[in-house]
Protein backbone atom coordinates (compact mmCIF):
# COMPACT_ATOMS: atom_id res chain seq x y z
CA UNK A 1 0.00 0.00 0.00
CA UNK A 2 2.72 2.27 0.99
CA UNK A 3 4.41 1.30 -2.40
CA UNK A 4 1.27 2.16 -3.92
CA UNK A 5 1.31 5.98 -2.93
CA UNK A 6 4.63 6.43 -3.15
CA UNK A 7 5.01 4.99 -6.95
CA UNK A 8 2.01 7.70 -7.26
CA UNK A 9 4.13 10.21 -6.28
CA UNK A 10 6.95 9.92 -8.45
CA UNK A 11 4.93 9.33 -11.09
CA UNK A 12 2.63 12.40 -10.21
CA UNK A 13 4.46 15.67 -12.54
CA UNK A 14 4.67 13.31 -15.51
CA UNK A 15 0.89 12.53 -15.13
CA UNK A 16 0.18 16.34 -14.06
CA UNK A 17 1.97 17.24 -17.73
CA UNK A 18 -0.15 14.99 -19.23
CA UNK A 19 -3.24 16.11 -18.15
CA UNK A 20 -2.94 19.81 -18.59
CA UNK A 21 -1.92 19.04 -22.07
CA UNK A 22 -4.99 17.25 -21.77
CA UNK A 23 -7.30 19.86 -20.37
CA UNK A 24 -5.78 22.41 -23.11
CA UNK A 25 -6.87 19.72 -25.76
CA UNK A 26 -10.30 19.72 -25.03
CA UNK A 27 -10.69 23.23 -24.00
CA UNK A 28 -9.00 24.58 -27.19
CA UNK A 29 -11.25 22.12 -29.41
CA UNK A 30 -14.30 22.60 -27.71
CA UNK A 31 -14.50 25.87 -28.10
CA UNK A 32 -13.53 25.80 -31.69
CA UNK A 33 -16.45 23.14 -32.19
CA UNK A 34 -18.90 25.32 -30.62
CA UNK A 35 -17.94 28.35 -32.97
CA UNK A 36 -18.40 25.74 -35.95
CA UNK A 37 -21.05 23.59 -34.57
CA UNK A 38 -23.20 27.16 -34.09
CA UNK A 39 -22.52 27.79 -37.85
CA UNK A 40 -23.85 24.22 -39.32
CA UNK A 41 -26.40 24.20 -36.92
CA UNK A 42 -27.69 27.73 -38.44
CA UNK A 43 -27.21 25.93 -41.75
CA UNK A 44 -29.38 23.29 -40.77
CA UNK A 45 -32.17 24.79 -40.01
CA UNK A 46 -31.57 27.94 -42.96
CA UNK A 47 -34.52 28.31 -45.43
CA UNK A 48 -31.78 27.38 -48.21
CA UNK A 49 -30.95 24.00 -49.06
CA UNK A 50 -27.61 24.19 -50.20
CA UNK A 51 -26.65 25.15 -46.80
CA UNK A 52 -28.77 22.49 -45.16
CA UNK A 53 -27.36 19.64 -47.93
CA UNK A 54 -23.72 20.87 -46.07
CA UNK A 55 -24.58 21.13 -42.62
CA UNK A 56 -26.45 17.19 -42.90
CA UNK A 57 -23.57 15.78 -45.03
CA UNK A 58 -20.87 17.54 -42.89
CA UNK A 59 -22.72 15.53 -39.77
CA UNK A 60 -23.34 12.69 -41.25
CA UNK A 61 -19.99 11.82 -42.88
CA UNK A 62 -18.12 12.79 -39.21
CA UNK A 63 -20.79 10.80 -36.88
CA UNK A 64 -20.24 8.04 -39.23
CA UNK A 65 -16.06 7.71 -38.65
CA UNK A 66 -14.39 6.60 -35.21
CA UNK A 67 -12.46 9.51 -33.71
CA UNK A 68 -9.20 7.36 -33.90
CA UNK A 69 -9.66 6.73 -37.28
CA UNK A 70 -9.79 10.78 -37.89
CA UNK A 71 -6.95 11.73 -35.70
CA UNK A 72 -4.74 9.07 -38.00
CA UNK A 73 -5.88 9.97 -41.10
CA UNK A 74 -5.23 13.24 -40.36
CA UNK A 75 -1.71 13.09 -38.98
CA UNK A 76 -0.27 10.18 -40.91
CA UNK A 77 -2.40 10.20 -43.88
CA UNK A 78 -3.07 14.15 -44.87
CA UNK A 79 -0.04 14.64 -43.69
CA UNK A 80 2.21 12.78 -45.71
CA UNK A 81 0.06 13.64 -48.78
CA UNK A 82 0.39 17.72 -48.35
CA UNK A 83 4.44 16.30 -47.03
CA UNK A 84 4.22 17.91 -44.05
CA UNK A 85 4.67 17.24 -40.42
CA UNK A 86 1.69 17.59 -38.12
CA UNK A 87 2.44 19.06 -34.59
CA UNK A 88 0.49 15.99 -33.07
CA UNK A 89 -1.47 18.27 -30.75
CA UNK A 90 -2.70 20.52 -33.54
CA UNK A 91 -3.86 17.82 -35.63
CA UNK A 92 -5.38 16.55 -32.33
CA UNK A 93 -7.34 19.52 -31.79
CA UNK A 94 -8.35 19.77 -35.14
CA UNK A 95 -9.57 15.98 -35.27
CA UNK A 96 -11.09 16.28 -32.14
CA UNK A 97 -12.90 19.68 -33.49
CA UNK A 98 -14.11 18.25 -36.46
CA UNK A 99 -15.78 15.35 -34.33
CA UNK A 100 -17.55 17.54 -31.65
CA UNK A 101 -18.44 20.36 -33.87
CA UNK A 102 -20.83 17.05 -35.84
CA UNK A 103 -22.32 16.93 -32.02
CA UNK A 104 -22.75 20.80 -31.49
CA UNK A 105 -24.41 21.04 -34.84
CA UNK A 106 -27.29 18.56 -33.27
CA UNK A 107 -27.47 20.35 -30.28
CA UNK A 108 -27.90 23.06 -31.51
CA UNK A 109 -30.45 22.81 -34.28
CA UNK A 110 -32.20 20.85 -31.30
CA UNK A 111 -32.18 23.06 -28.89
CA UNK A 112 -33.98 25.40 -31.52
CA UNK A 113 -36.58 23.01 -32.87
CA UNK A 114 -37.57 22.30 -29.30
CA UNK A 115 -39.00 26.34 -28.76
CA UNK A 116 -42.72 25.94 -29.84
CA UNK A 117 -42.84 27.65 -33.42
CA UNK A 118 -45.92 29.40 -32.07
CA UNK A 119 -43.32 31.81 -30.38
CA UNK A 120 -41.81 32.38 -34.08
CA UNK A 121 -44.69 33.14 -35.54
CA UNK A 122 -46.11 35.65 -32.93
CA UNK A 123 -42.73 37.63 -33.24
CA UNK A 124 -42.85 37.50 -37.28
CA UNK A 125 -46.44 38.88 -37.13
CA UNK A 126 -45.50 41.50 -35.05
CA UNK A 127 -43.30 42.64 -37.96
CA UNK A 128 -39.72 41.96 -36.22
CA UNK A 129 -37.58 40.29 -39.11
CA UNK A 130 -36.04 36.69 -38.65
CA UNK A 131 -32.38 37.83 -37.10
CA UNK A 132 -34.50 40.28 -35.01
CA UNK A 133 -36.53 37.10 -34.14
CA UNK A 134 -34.30 34.55 -33.71
CA UNK A 135 -31.86 36.98 -31.26
CA UNK A 136 -34.61 38.52 -28.92
CA UNK A 137 -37.15 35.83 -28.68
CA UNK A 138 -35.81 31.90 -30.18
CA UNK A 139 -32.13 31.94 -28.97
CA UNK A 140 -32.53 33.31 -25.54
CA UNK A 141 -35.22 30.22 -24.73
CA UNK A 142 -32.77 27.49 -26.88
CA UNK A 143 -29.86 28.38 -24.94
CA UNK A 144 -31.48 26.99 -21.69
CA UNK A 145 -31.86 23.94 -23.51
CA UNK A 146 -28.60 23.61 -25.56
CA UNK A 147 -26.28 24.28 -22.02
CA UNK A 148 -26.56 21.07 -20.12
CA UNK A 149 -25.97 19.15 -23.82
CA UNK A 150 -23.38 21.56 -24.85
CA UNK A 151 -21.76 20.91 -21.39
CA UNK A 152 -22.06 16.92 -21.52
CA UNK A 153 -20.35 17.35 -25.22
CA UNK A 154 -17.52 18.92 -22.91
CA UNK A 155 -16.80 15.64 -21.21
CA UNK A 156 -17.43 13.56 -24.09
CA UNK A 157 -14.84 15.44 -25.88
CA UNK A 158 -12.58 15.37 -22.59
CA UNK A 159 -12.79 11.63 -22.33
CA UNK A 160 -12.23 11.30 -26.22
CA UNK A 161 -8.52 12.78 -26.20
CA UNK A 162 -7.21 9.44 -24.86
CA UNK A 163 -7.72 8.50 -27.97
CA UNK A 164 -5.18 10.92 -29.75
CA UNK A 165 -2.56 9.30 -27.66
CA UNK A 166 -2.77 6.98 -30.94
CA UNK A 167 -0.84 9.69 -32.88
CA UNK A 168 1.69 10.43 -30.10
CA UNK A 169 0.03 13.67 -27.95
CA UNK A 170 1.60 14.06 -24.63
CA UNK A 171 -1.34 13.84 -22.77
CA UNK A 172 -2.47 12.30 -19.89
CA UNK A 173 -2.50 8.64 -21.64
CA UNK A 174 0.30 8.56 -23.36
CA UNK A 175 2.18 9.70 -20.54
CA UNK A 176 1.00 6.86 -18.66
CA UNK A 177 1.67 4.29 -21.30
CA UNK A 178 5.13 5.56 -21.67
CA UNK A 179 5.91 5.20 -17.75
CA UNK A 180 4.36 1.87 -18.07
CA UNK A 181 6.93 1.20 -20.76
CA UNK A 182 9.81 2.08 -18.06
CA UNK A 183 8.39 0.20 -14.86
CA UNK A 184 5.76 -2.34 -16.46
CA UNK A 185 3.88 -1.74 -13.67
CA UNK A 186 0.90 -1.38 -15.19
CA UNK A 187 -2.42 -2.17 -12.99
CA UNK A 188 -1.13 0.57 -10.52
CA UNK A 189 -0.41 3.61 -13.20
CA UNK A 190 -3.34 2.92 -15.46
CA UNK A 191 -5.54 3.05 -12.31
CA UNK A 192 -3.61 6.26 -11.41
CA UNK A 193 -4.53 7.50 -14.72
CA UNK A 194 -8.02 6.41 -14.60
CA UNK A 195 -8.49 8.13 -11.05
CA UNK A 196 -7.20 11.21 -12.71
CA UNK A 197 -10.18 11.26 -15.61
CA UNK A 198 -12.36 10.26 -12.89
CA UNK A 199 -11.77 13.16 -10.49
CA UNK A 200 -11.94 16.26 -13.45
CA UNK A 201 -15.18 15.06 -15.12
CA UNK A 202 -16.77 14.50 -11.71
CA UNK A 203 -15.74 18.00 -11.04
CA UNK A 204 -17.38 18.65 -14.36
CA UNK A 205 -20.59 16.68 -14.03
CA UNK A 206 -20.71 18.19 -10.83
CA UNK A 207 -21.21 21.72 -12.65
CA UNK A 208 -23.51 20.95 -15.09
CA UNK A 209 -25.83 19.54 -12.96
CA UNK A 210 -25.75 22.71 -11.02
CA UNK A 211 -26.14 24.44 -14.18
CA UNK A 212 -29.16 22.28 -14.84
CA UNK A 213 -30.48 22.65 -11.52
CA UNK A 214 -30.46 26.22 -12.00
CA UNK A 215 -31.97 26.32 -15.38
CA UNK A 216 -34.96 23.91 -14.80
CA UNK A 217 -35.36 25.94 -11.66
CA UNK A 218 -35.52 29.38 -13.89
CA UNK A 219 -38.11 27.45 -16.16
CA UNK A 220 -40.25 26.24 -13.96
CA UNK A 221 -43.69 26.72 -15.17
CA UNK A 222 -42.06 29.28 -17.37
CA UNK A 223 -43.06 27.70 -20.87
CA UNK A 224 -46.34 29.25 -22.17
CA UNK B 1 -61.33 47.97 -48.72
CA UNK B 2 -58.81 47.16 -46.31
CA UNK B 3 -58.03 43.36 -47.07
CA UNK B 4 -58.88 42.53 -50.85
CA UNK B 5 -58.11 38.55 -51.39
CA UNK B 6 -59.13 36.81 -55.00
CA UNK B 7 -58.56 33.38 -56.12
CA UNK B 8 -56.29 31.91 -53.71
CA UNK B 9 -55.39 28.73 -53.35
CA UNK B 10 -53.40 27.02 -51.03
CA UNK B 11 -51.90 22.81 -50.82
CA UNK B 12 -49.92 21.15 -47.95
CA UNK B 13 -48.50 18.79 -50.08
CA UNK B 14 -50.67 17.09 -52.10
CA UNK B 15 -53.60 18.36 -49.82
CA UNK B 16 -55.43 21.70 -51.26
CA UNK B 17 -57.07 23.42 -48.16
CA UNK B 18 -57.96 26.46 -49.81
CA UNK B 19 -59.57 26.34 -53.42
CA UNK B 20 -60.23 29.08 -54.63
CA UNK B 21 -61.22 32.22 -51.91
CA UNK B 22 -62.08 35.37 -52.71
CA UNK B 23 -62.82 37.63 -49.69
CA UNK B 24 -63.14 41.20 -48.94
CA UNK B 25 -62.66 43.46 -45.81
CA UNK B 26 -63.68 47.10 -45.75
CA UNK B 27 -62.23 49.47 -42.98
CA UNK B 28 -64.29 48.82 -39.70
CA UNK B 29 -65.92 45.74 -40.65
CA UNK B 30 -65.83 43.09 -38.37
CA UNK B 31 -66.00 39.18 -40.31
CA UNK B 32 -66.19 36.31 -38.58
CA UNK B 33 -65.12 32.91 -40.28
CA UNK B 34 -66.73 29.57 -39.13
CA UNK B 35 -66.68 26.26 -40.22
CA UNK B 36 -66.10 22.96 -39.33
CA UNK B 37 -62.71 21.85 -38.18
CA UNK B 38 -60.54 21.14 -41.20
CA UNK B 39 -62.03 23.27 -43.52
CA UNK B 40 -59.36 25.69 -43.90
CA UNK B 41 -60.11 28.65 -40.98
CA UNK B 42 -56.63 29.18 -39.92
CA UNK B 43 -54.82 28.31 -43.51
CA UNK B 44 -56.71 31.36 -44.58
CA UNK B 45 -56.16 33.72 -42.43
CA UNK B 46 -52.75 33.13 -41.99
CA UNK B 47 -52.37 33.74 -45.72
CA UNK B 48 -53.82 37.16 -44.99
CA UNK B 49 -50.38 38.16 -43.33
CA UNK B 50 -48.34 35.56 -45.10
CA UNK B 51 -47.48 33.13 -42.60
CA UNK B 52 -48.78 30.61 -44.85
CA UNK B 53 -47.53 31.09 -48.94
CA UNK B 54 -50.22 30.65 -50.98
CA UNK B 55 -49.81 28.92 -54.36
CA UNK B 56 -52.61 30.99 -56.68
CA UNK B 57 -54.47 34.44 -56.48
CA UNK B 58 -53.04 37.04 -55.01
CA UNK B 59 -54.17 39.35 -51.79
CA UNK B 60 -53.40 42.68 -51.12
CA UNK B 61 -53.58 44.46 -47.83
CA UNK B 62 -54.10 48.33 -47.46
CA UNK B 63 -53.47 48.70 -51.18
CA UNK B 64 -50.29 46.85 -51.09
CA UNK B 65 -49.46 43.43 -52.49
CA UNK B 66 -48.58 41.08 -49.71
CA UNK B 67 -47.86 37.53 -51.54
CA UNK B 68 -45.15 39.83 -53.46
CA UNK B 69 -44.30 42.69 -51.57
CA UNK B 70 -39.88 42.81 -50.24
CA UNK B 71 -40.91 44.57 -46.89
CA UNK B 72 -42.85 42.13 -45.42
CA UNK B 73 -41.99 43.27 -41.78
CA UNK B 74 -43.56 46.69 -42.44
CA UNK B 75 -46.39 45.78 -43.68
CA UNK B 76 -46.74 42.59 -41.01
CA UNK B 77 -46.76 46.23 -37.98
CA UNK B 78 -49.85 47.01 -39.27
CA UNK B 79 -51.56 43.37 -39.19
CA UNK B 80 -52.07 42.24 -35.75
CA UNK B 81 -52.07 38.57 -35.50
CA UNK B 82 -53.92 36.83 -31.67
CA UNK B 83 -53.34 32.83 -31.77
CA UNK B 84 -55.57 30.52 -29.98
CA UNK B 85 -52.08 29.35 -27.75
CA UNK B 86 -51.58 32.70 -27.09
CA UNK B 87 -47.64 32.55 -28.05
CA UNK B 88 -46.11 35.12 -25.31
CA UNK B 89 -42.78 35.07 -24.67
CA UNK B 90 -42.14 33.72 -21.93
CA UNK B 91 -38.78 35.00 -20.65
CA UNK B 92 -40.25 38.14 -20.70
CA UNK B 93 -42.49 39.69 -18.92
CA UNK B 94 -45.74 41.67 -19.31
CA UNK B 95 -44.17 44.63 -20.39
CA UNK B 96 -40.95 43.79 -22.25
CA UNK B 97 -43.52 41.46 -24.26
CA UNK B 98 -45.21 44.15 -25.15
CA UNK B 99 -42.30 47.32 -25.72
CA UNK B 100 -40.20 44.48 -27.25
CA UNK B 101 -41.61 44.35 -31.15
CA UNK B 102 -41.96 48.35 -31.12
CA UNK B 103 -38.51 48.92 -29.48
CA UNK B 104 -36.32 47.08 -31.61
CA UNK B 105 -38.29 48.60 -34.75
CA UNK B 106 -37.37 51.46 -33.75
CA UNK B 107 -41.47 52.83 -33.74
CA UNK B 108 -41.43 54.41 -30.31
CA UNK B 109 -38.84 55.58 -27.79
CA UNK B 110 -38.71 53.79 -24.80
CA UNK B 111 -41.28 56.38 -22.48
CA UNK B 112 -43.80 55.81 -25.18
CA UNK B 113 -43.39 52.29 -26.12
CA UNK B 114 -44.24 51.83 -22.06
CA UNK B 115 -46.56 54.45 -21.44
CA UNK B 116 -48.93 53.39 -24.42
CA UNK B 117 -48.28 49.58 -23.14
CA UNK B 118 -49.71 50.42 -19.64
CA UNK B 119 -52.56 52.14 -21.10
CA UNK B 120 -53.13 49.10 -23.20
CA UNK B 121 -53.03 47.09 -19.67
CA UNK B 122 -55.04 49.56 -18.29
CA UNK B 123 -57.53 49.11 -21.16
CA UNK B 124 -57.71 45.13 -20.87
CA UNK B 125 -57.80 45.25 -17.28
CA UNK B 126 -54.14 43.92 -16.56
CA UNK B 127 -52.22 47.32 -15.26
CA UNK B 128 -51.37 45.39 -12.19
CA UNK B 129 -49.85 42.60 -14.27
CA UNK B 130 -47.18 44.74 -15.97
CA UNK B 131 -43.95 43.76 -14.62
CA UNK B 132 -45.06 39.96 -13.45
CA UNK B 133 -43.79 36.70 -16.43
CA UNK B 134 -46.72 35.02 -18.71
CA UNK B 135 -46.29 31.78 -16.66
CA UNK B 136 -48.21 33.19 -13.63
CA UNK B 137 -50.93 34.32 -15.85
CA UNK B 138 -54.36 32.86 -16.16
CA UNK B 139 -55.53 31.50 -19.68
CA UNK B 140 -57.41 34.45 -19.97
CA UNK B 141 -55.32 36.74 -18.71
CA UNK B 142 -52.74 35.52 -21.35
CA UNK B 143 -54.51 35.92 -24.04
CA UNK B 144 -55.52 39.60 -23.04
CA UNK B 145 -52.30 40.40 -22.37
CA UNK B 146 -51.43 38.58 -26.50
CA UNK B 147 -54.41 40.76 -27.69
CA UNK B 148 -53.13 44.32 -25.83
CA UNK B 149 -49.17 43.00 -27.21
CA UNK B 150 -50.80 43.43 -30.76
CA UNK B 151 -52.46 46.10 -30.18
CA UNK B 152 -49.21 47.68 -29.15
CA UNK B 153 -48.12 48.07 -32.30
CA UNK B 154 -51.37 50.52 -33.83
CA UNK B 155 -52.00 48.25 -36.19
CA UNK B 156 -54.87 48.72 -38.67
CA UNK B 157 -56.25 45.31 -39.15
CA UNK B 158 -56.67 42.55 -36.71
CA UNK B 159 -56.76 39.14 -37.02
CA UNK B 160 -57.56 36.24 -34.59
CA UNK B 161 -57.86 32.59 -34.63
CA UNK B 162 -59.96 30.85 -32.49
CA UNK B 163 -58.71 33.17 -29.29
CA UNK B 164 -61.08 31.14 -26.99
CA UNK B 165 -60.20 28.19 -27.56
CA UNK B 166 -57.62 27.09 -25.19
CA UNK B 167 -59.74 28.34 -22.56
CA UNK B 168 -61.81 27.13 -19.83
CA UNK B 169 -64.96 28.33 -20.20
CA UNK B 170 -64.93 30.83 -17.06
CA UNK B 171 -62.56 32.59 -19.15
CA UNK B 172 -63.99 33.09 -22.22
CA UNK B 173 -65.97 36.18 -21.32
CA UNK B 174 -63.04 38.49 -20.60
CA UNK B 175 -61.35 37.82 -24.00
CA UNK B 176 -64.84 38.57 -25.44
CA UNK B 177 -65.04 41.62 -23.63
CA UNK B 178 -62.02 42.71 -24.67
CA UNK B 179 -62.58 41.75 -28.52
CA UNK B 180 -66.18 43.32 -28.30
CA UNK B 181 -64.57 46.76 -27.06
CA UNK B 182 -62.32 46.78 -30.06
CA UNK B 183 -64.71 46.19 -32.63
CA UNK B 184 -66.95 49.14 -31.17
CA UNK B 185 -64.28 51.34 -31.58
CA UNK B 186 -63.78 50.52 -35.17
CA UNK B 187 -61.30 47.86 -35.96
CA UNK B 188 -60.99 45.86 -38.71
CA UNK B 189 -61.20 42.60 -37.54
CA UNK B 190 -60.89 39.10 -39.48
CA UNK B 191 -62.06 36.46 -36.50
CA UNK B 192 -62.18 32.74 -36.63
CA UNK B 193 -64.29 31.31 -33.78
CA UNK B 194 -66.70 28.71 -32.50
CA UNK B 195 -68.22 31.33 -30.30
CA UNK B 196 -71.59 31.92 -32.48
CA UNK B 197 -73.53 34.13 -29.70
CA UNK B 198 -70.36 36.34 -30.07
CA UNK B 199 -69.92 36.04 -33.70
CA UNK B 200 -74.02 37.02 -33.99
CA UNK B 201 -73.34 39.90 -31.59
CA UNK B 202 -70.37 41.71 -33.10
CA UNK B 203 -69.72 40.29 -36.75
CA UNK B 204 -71.06 43.39 -39.67
CA UNK B 205 -70.99 39.63 -41.71
CA UNK B 206 -69.79 36.02 -41.61
CA UNK B 207 -67.78 33.61 -43.67
CA UNK B 208 -68.94 29.49 -43.75
CA UNK B 209 -66.09 28.09 -44.89
CA UNK B 210 -66.18 24.09 -45.79
CA UNK B 211 -63.70 21.96 -47.28
CA UNK B 212 -61.77 24.90 -48.45
CA UNK B 213 -64.19 26.50 -50.09
CA UNK B 214 -66.62 29.76 -48.54
CA UNK B 215 -69.70 28.02 -48.66
CA UNK B 216 -71.79 30.85 -47.29
CA UNK B 217 -71.70 34.50 -46.90
CA UNK B 218 -74.10 37.23 -45.51
CA UNK B 219 -74.67 39.47 -42.59
CA UNK B 220 -75.24 37.72 -39.66
CA UNK B 221 -78.60 37.41 -39.15
CA UNK B 222 -78.90 36.09 -42.47
CA UNK B 223 -76.05 33.18 -41.99
CA UNK B 224 -77.52 32.54 -39.01
CA UNK B 225 -80.71 32.20 -38.97
CA UNK B 226 -81.47 31.38 -42.57
CA UNK B 227 -78.67 29.62 -44.06
CA UNK B 228 -79.13 28.57 -47.84
CA UNK B 229 -76.96 25.89 -47.81
CA UNK B 230 -77.61 22.46 -46.62
CA UNK B 231 -74.00 21.93 -44.83
CA UNK B 232 -74.49 25.17 -43.08
CA UNK B 233 -77.73 24.44 -41.60
CA UNK B 234 -76.04 21.31 -40.77
CA UNK B 235 -73.18 22.47 -38.80
CA UNK B 236 -75.13 25.25 -37.46
CA UNK B 237 -77.19 22.50 -35.98
CA UNK B 238 -74.71 20.72 -34.89
CA UNK B 239 -72.70 23.17 -32.76
CA UNK B 240 -75.82 24.78 -31.55
CA UNK B 241 -77.35 21.34 -30.17
CA UNK B 242 -73.64 20.85 -28.92
CA UNK B 243 -74.28 23.52 -25.77
N1 LIG C 1 -48.59 22.97 -41.79
C1 LIG C 1 -49.44 22.06 -42.30
N2 LIG C 1 -48.96 20.99 -42.96
C2 LIG C 1 -49.79 20.07 -43.50
N3 LIG C 1 -51.12 20.14 -43.42
C3 LIG C 1 -51.67 21.18 -42.78
C4 LIG C 1 -50.86 22.18 -42.17
N4 LIG C 1 -51.66 23.10 -41.61
C5 LIG C 1 -52.93 22.68 -41.83
N5 LIG C 1 -52.94 21.53 -42.54
C6 LIG C 1 -54.15 20.80 -43.00
O1 LIG C 1 -54.94 21.70 -43.72
C7 LIG C 1 -56.31 21.49 -43.44
C8 LIG C 1 -56.94 22.79 -42.97
O2 LIG C 1 -56.35 23.16 -41.75
P1 LIG C 1 -56.77 24.45 -40.94
O3 LIG C 1 -55.91 24.48 -39.74
O4 LIG C 1 -56.75 25.63 -41.82
O5 LIG C 1 -58.27 24.09 -40.54
P2 LIG C 1 -59.24 24.87 -39.57
O6 LIG C 1 -60.46 25.16 -40.34
O7 LIG C 1 -58.53 26.01 -38.94
O8 LIG C 1 -59.57 23.76 -38.48
P3 LIG C 1 -59.74 23.88 -36.89
O9 LIG C 1 -61.14 24.36 -36.64
O10 LIG C 1 -59.54 22.49 -36.42
O11 LIG C 1 -58.70 24.83 -36.38
C9 LIG C 1 -56.38 20.38 -42.43
O12 LIG C 1 -56.67 19.19 -43.10
C10 LIG C 1 -55.01 20.34 -41.85
O13 LIG C 1 -54.67 19.02 -41.47
MG1 LIG D 1 -57.81 26.42 -36.98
Amino acid sequence: MIHYFQLFQECLPSLLNGLSVTIIMAVFSIFLAFILGVILGIFSISDFKVLRVISNTYIYIVRGIPLMILGLFLYFGVGAVLDIRFNPLVAAIIALTINASAYMAEIFRGGIQAIDIGQTEAARSLGLGYLKTMHKVILPQAIKIMIPAFLNQFITTLKDTSILSVISVRELTLNGQIIIARNYLPFEVYSYVAAMYLVIITMLSLITKKVERRLSYDNKGKRD
Amino acid sequence: MIIRASGISKRFGKLEVLKGISLEVAEGEVLCIIGPSGSGKSTLLRCLNRLEKIHDGNITILEEDIVNTKNINALRQNIGMVFQSFNLFPNYTVLENMVLAPLELKKMTRKEAEEKAIALLKKVGLEDKKDVYPHTLSGGQKQRVAIARALEMNPKIMLFDEPTSALDPEMVEEVLKVMKDLAQEGMTMVIVTHEMGFARDVADRVIFMDEGFIVEEGTAEQVFSAPKSSRCQDFLSKVLSAR
